[in-house]
């Protein structure tokens, strides 16, 4: 086990891939000359050429639709949005044909895309930078949905991901990218449906994804100090959610809290609830809460950025709250 | 830019220009036009009798059609707009299969899941236009990008009209194609009334947007269907040779709003001495009565089986899917012979 940063996880999952199978190409914003906004494509123009690593056009609409129709074609796309807000310009060819062609055609077309991009805030990148959009995605039928929480998710998600042959989308986030972590030496494929326990608990269950695991961690490590002992869960995968995963934990700890840095409507914690109501609703103790950002776009002032988004602090007095402590 | 044409409205072919085909080759041509102005004909009928919900027809567009279609190889993609599902058949997708989609019977090779004009087929290479028109221009062009990929000497041909040409995705796949220099070909096909496309497009020619893409741009009489060949023959060459793609404008109507392609292709035909209209007859009643024996055949067959709703929405079921199936099969079994089934 290596430590690695989460786009240099990225960057060798892409490497690894490419390497193996000429077909696997990436395209966006700067992903070529510039190596990615994030350094995810670094090197990877030097290696594997023009043809495969494409600077495109600023026209999220256009490589997207690009992308769609190479895969039709059984070449493996990956496409960077730089910033998960400029994805509205791409959503017809992502929903109308990426994420339909497959049971238009009755399974004789299908799209093995990938599509990775970062929202959330970042530092001071305003209303059209900073949104999460993962609830706009997750509702779409035959698109999967992911979000990597650490590097050896990120690196085993994009593998899964292109060998994968449904359209598939990676949430990531932008305040992410050097986040060291463990990720294996050899070869992982981390799965694209279900959840995993980051740190078990008994007395609550605490649902993050993506960055909001962290915010998860670091109120379950305060709580223990005052006898609290709550469960993590790591959502990496939001369609489809893991239901059976949702349920176990609720039913072992009978209380549940969603932390999503998303504004909270029509958002995976609304949908996360409405599971906890449909398959164990007589296992709670209390009513299941969110911690989400307020309704609003995210503003650009410092103190407003801040304050718009929940931090651990928040997740820490939910949790009294919801335990009669507050 | 004056349109390329070769017949003249009463079919004879200009001298320095006539292609002299074989008179076996222009009668089976003759035939895949005949042939699918029964299909529109066919059609329009089930659409009234309320069996098919949707049909565009092809009529006034088979040069379109069926011009660059002997022009192309087998392994060149095709995108289509609404009015070109035929050109599956031609390439040798089986006619009940195809009335079988447009009929949502249960052997339809898309389930029942796709709307009449949305037709695709992979075996031929043939897929389908997307209802927010203008969507395939961007995927003809990244097929196109993929071929480069891929390195075969293939290329991508995409039909479209004037709601696609309106679109953004036009513009967007158009200057995709100019940036990266793709093995395809564009074909614009206008509506066959000038005013209607004026009041989309606006007063230019359309063909002169190619050079602001620095895209090779043409113009061709699109009732003259040695026309079309020839322009879209040149085309695809270039693109083969990695010269990169082509638009081409066909004039719907052809320049004088009147010609009409089949009566076209007759005169010249009559011209070396062909019974054109007694071909086109033989045609008509021979291929009307194929095609409603399928239908016959398809009524009978009845609709997709319930359960393949749940098909094909990922590679693999997900659990959801699959309790939503199990799911269905309970109340199935619950209301046995009643509302389901």
């Amino acid at each position: 086990m290596a430590q690695m940063q989460f786009w240099d996880a990225i960057r060798r999952a892409y490497d690894e891939e490419m390497a193996r199978d000429p077909m696997v190409i990436t395209m966006g914003e700067d992903v070529a000359v510039a190596g990615g906004t994030y350094k995810a494509t670094n090197g990877l123009y030097e290696t594997y050429g023009g043809e495969r690593v494409i600077d495109t056009p600023i026209s999220e609409g256009s490589f997207m639709g690009i992308a769609t129709g190479a895969s039709m074609l059984g070449v493996r796309p990956v496409v960077e949005i730089m910033s998960v807000n400029f994805a509205w310009l791409a959503m017809d060819q992502l929903f109308n044909s990426a994420a339909k062609i497959r049971y238009m055609s009755g399974g004789q077309l299908m799209c093995p895309l990938v599509v990775r991009s970062p929202g959330g805030t970042a530092h001071q990148l305003a209303a059209q930078h900073s949104a999460r959009m993962e609830k706009v995605f997750m509702g779409i039928a035959g698109l999967r949905v992911v979000t990597p929480s650490n590097p050896k998710q990120a690196y085993g998600m994009l593998k899964a991901a292109i060998r994968c042959n449904d359209p598939v989308f990676i949430n990531e986030h932008e305040r992410m990218y050097n986040l060291a972590g463990e990720v294996p030496d050899e070869e992982y494929f981390h799965p694209l449906e279900g959840s995993e326990v980051a740190r078990p608990g008994r007395d609550i269950t605490l649902f993050g994804y993506n960055i909001s695991v962290h915010w998860c961690l670091r109120a379950a490590e305060e709580l223990s100090k005052q006898g609290i002992e709550a469960e993590v869960v790591d959502l990496f995968a939001l369609n489809p959610l893991d239901r059976e995963g949702i349920k176990a934990s609720v039913s072992k700890t009978h209380r549940a809290i969603i932390v999503e840095e998303a504004e909270a409507p029509v958002g995976v914690g609304s949908e996360v609830m409405a599971i906890i109501n449909e398959e164990c609703f007589w296992e709670l103790d209390a009513p299941p809460a969110r911690v989400s950002a307020v309704n609003t776009p995210i503003p650009y002032a410092a103190n407003l950025e801040k304050l718009v988004i929940p931090t651990e602090k928040d997740v820490v007095s939910k949790v009294l709250e919801v335990l009669g402590r507050g | 830019m004056n349109p390329l044409s070769i017949l003249s409205p009463s079919g004879a072919p200009r001298e320095d220009a006539d292609p002299a085909w074989s008179i076996e080759r222009v009668t089976s041509l003759h035939r895949a036009m005949v042939r699918s102005r029964v299909l529109d004909r066919v059609m329009g009928d089930l659409q009234r009798r309320g069996l098919v919900s949707v049909f565009a027809p092809a009529q006034g567009h088979e040069a379109h059609i069926y011009g660059a279609l002997i022009a192309l190889r087998q392994t060149d993609w095709l995108f289509a707009d609404v009015r070109q599902g035929a050109a599956a058949l031609y390439r040798g997708f089986d006619l009940r299969g195809w009335l079988a989609q447009l009929l949502g019977a249960s052997s339809s090779a898309h389930s029942g899941h796709a709307h009449p004009t949305e037709f695709t087929a992979r075996a031929v290479n043939f897929v389908s236009v997307s209802s927010p028109v203008g969507t395939q221009i961007i995927h003809a062009s990244g097929t196109a990008q993929g071929m480069k990929v891929k390195g075969t000497q293939d290329c991508s041909f995409v039909w479209f009209g004037p709601a696609a040409a309106a679109s953004g995705d036009c513009h967007v796949g158009l200057n995709f194609a100019g940036v990266y220099k793709v093995p395809a070909v564009f074909y614009y096909a206008s509506s066959g009334d000038p005013a209607a496309d004026e009041a989309r497009l606006g007063p230019g020619v359309f063909a002169d947007r190619g050079e602001g893409y620095g895209i090779r741009a043409v113009r061709v009489d699109g009732s003259d269907v040695f026309a079309v060949y020839a322009a879209v023959s040149d085309a695809i060459a270039k693109a083969r040779q990695g010269h990169g793609p082509t638009l081409i404008e066909g004039i719907t109507g052809g320049p004088d709003g009147t010609a009409d392609p089949v009566a076209r292709l007759e005169g010249y035909l009559t011209a070396r001495g062909e019974d054109a209209e007694g071909l086109r007859r033989t045609i008509e009643s021979n291929f009307e009565a194929e095609i409603r024996g399928h239908i016959d055949d398809l009524l009978a067959e009845g609709p997709p089986e319930t359960a393949s709703m749940f098909d094909d929405v990922f590679a693999s079921p997900t659990s959801q899917l699959s309790e939503q199936r199990a799911g269905l099969e309970t109340h199935r079994r619950r209301f046995a012979g009643g509302v389901i089934d």
